[in-house]
């Protein structure tokens, strides 16, 4: 090779490597939302991945369609047998919901003001298969903001981490980068919820006196100043309890399936982590 | 790890692109390619700005380093060299991952996973490849006519 080309060739590798090296050590540990430039590009890049997604999408519909077809009748059975069973389950928690309405009420409890939701569609998964997240067709023109939680109808399912105006990027709670402040709703033990590599997570910080068994509900404590008190996250499946560490390993199993978000509901509130905690006075 | 493995068997097109483009358009096409591929990926997920464009920046190496050792423009070179390229990608990642305190073991059934990607992104490399430069040739003929 040409001596002049060789050093040429040696000052591209040098530059990229720096280029890739700044990057990184700008931002590894740094979680910050997308700069102008990006947002263009993300503007310009989630249509394409949307319209991949329906493709998909519909290929997979025309699939099941024929597949429905087959074992119709033994699923109209066995849904009709579903629905009497839900039925009485929902006379059940109607009951239950009005004993705490009175229970409320005696207690002079103050209704907690709800805050109002959007409904977003998630258009993409993480494309890398090493991290957990979605894309959502909404962003700030719908009036999305950094570190809103985001739900579908089980449980929670993440928060928000970058925003453009009209898409979002949401950071699932099973990723590892992930931590919610959640507690056993029966023993009100508390805990950090972390992703694990395999669509569970891990509940940090339970001590070994604390009292947990299999099938307690998780929920989302407060404490974090992102996730309201009280929603569902999941519930434990396995719990190892060894002699020389600190803390159990509790293992938990997410409410929402995270395999099958299609639409979820952001809760539309301010930022908490960009201002200071109000003290009370 | 084990039911999730199948997520992790990858059919690069980025390194198969790039290398494409090492051939036709030289180390500085294929460098910016790979690294605007890496930070398009990095803008998706919710990993760290970076992790990906500098993966990418390194495989792009690879690819340069081993076209000394290997003929990208024969079919095997192309098998050889792209399958190499996926598969040290691969457990790149795995170490950069490591350094940033991420729960990854390098399981049995992943190594497989990462050989699975590297042999049939090798496989399909001479394909693409062609493909390419079939549009190549096309456009610049079109390019001619215009002209």
């Amino acid at each position: 090779m040409n001596p002049l080309k060789r050093i040429r060739t040696y000052w591209v590798w040098v530059i990229f490597v720096f280029v890739a090296l700044v990057l990184i050590s700008f931002n590894a540990g740094k979680r910050r939302s997308w700069t102008p430039v990006e947002q263009v590009v993300i503007e310009i890049t989630a249509p394409m991945q949307r319209f991949m997604r329906k493709s998909a999408e519909t290929v997979e519909r025309v699939w099941l369609k024929y597949f429905s077809f087959v074992d119709l009748r033994e699923e109209n059975l066995r849904l009709k047998k579903d629905a009497d069973d839900l039925r009485m389950q929902n006379h059940f928690y109607r009951e239950l919901v009005s004993t705490h309405a009175r229970l409320r009420e005696l207690l002079q409890f103050k209704e907690s003001i709800r805050s109002p939701m959007a409904a977003a569609q998630a258009i993409g998964r993480d494309p890398t298969g090493w991290f957990e997240s979605i894309l959502i067709d909404k962003g700030t023109n719908a009036g999305l903001r950094l570190n809103m939680p985001v739900m579908d109808a089980r449980g929670v399912v993440g928060r928000l981490v970058a925003v453009s105006p009209n898409y979002a990027k949401v950071l699932l709670i099973i990723d590892q980068n992930s931590a919610v402040d959640c507690l056993i709703q029966r023993t009100r033990e508390k805990g950090i919820l972390k992703g694990l590599p395999s669509q569970l997570c891990r509940l940090h910080y339970v001590s070994r006196a604390a009292d947990v068994a299999v099938g307690d509900k998780i929920v989302t404590s407060g404490l974090d100043r992102i996730f309201p008190k009280g929603l569902p996250v999941g519930e434990v499946v396995e719990i190892a309890d060894t002699p020389w560490e600190f803390f159990k390993d509790v293992r938990v199993k997410p409410s929402a399936d995270f395999s099958k978000l299609e639409e979820v509901l952001v809760l539309l509130k301010e930022d908490p982590l960009s201002s200071p905690p109000q003290r009370s006075k | 790890m084990n039911d999730l493995a199948p997520l992790f068997f990858d059919i690069d097109l980025v390194i198969v692109i790039t290398a494409s483009l090492l051939v036709r358009s030289g180390s500085a096409g294929a460098a910016i390619f790979a690294i605007g591929q890496g930070m398009l990926i990095d803008l998706l997920s919710a990993g760290f700005l970076g992790l990906f464009a500098l993966l990418y920046v390194i495989s792009y190496l690879c690819l340069e380093l081993g076209a000394r050792f290997f003929d990208l423009r024969s079919v095997q070179g192309q098998f050889l060299l792209v399958g190499l390229v996926v598969l040290i990608r691969e457990l790149v990642l795995v170490g950069l991952l490591d350094v940033f305190a991420f729960e990854v073991a390098l399981s049995p059934s992943l190594s497989f996973w990462f050989c699975a990607s590297a042999f049939f992104t090798g496989l399909i490399a001479p394909s693409i490849f062609s493909i390419l430069r079939r549009v190549e040739t096309r456009t610049s003929g079109e390019g001619k006519e215009a002209a």
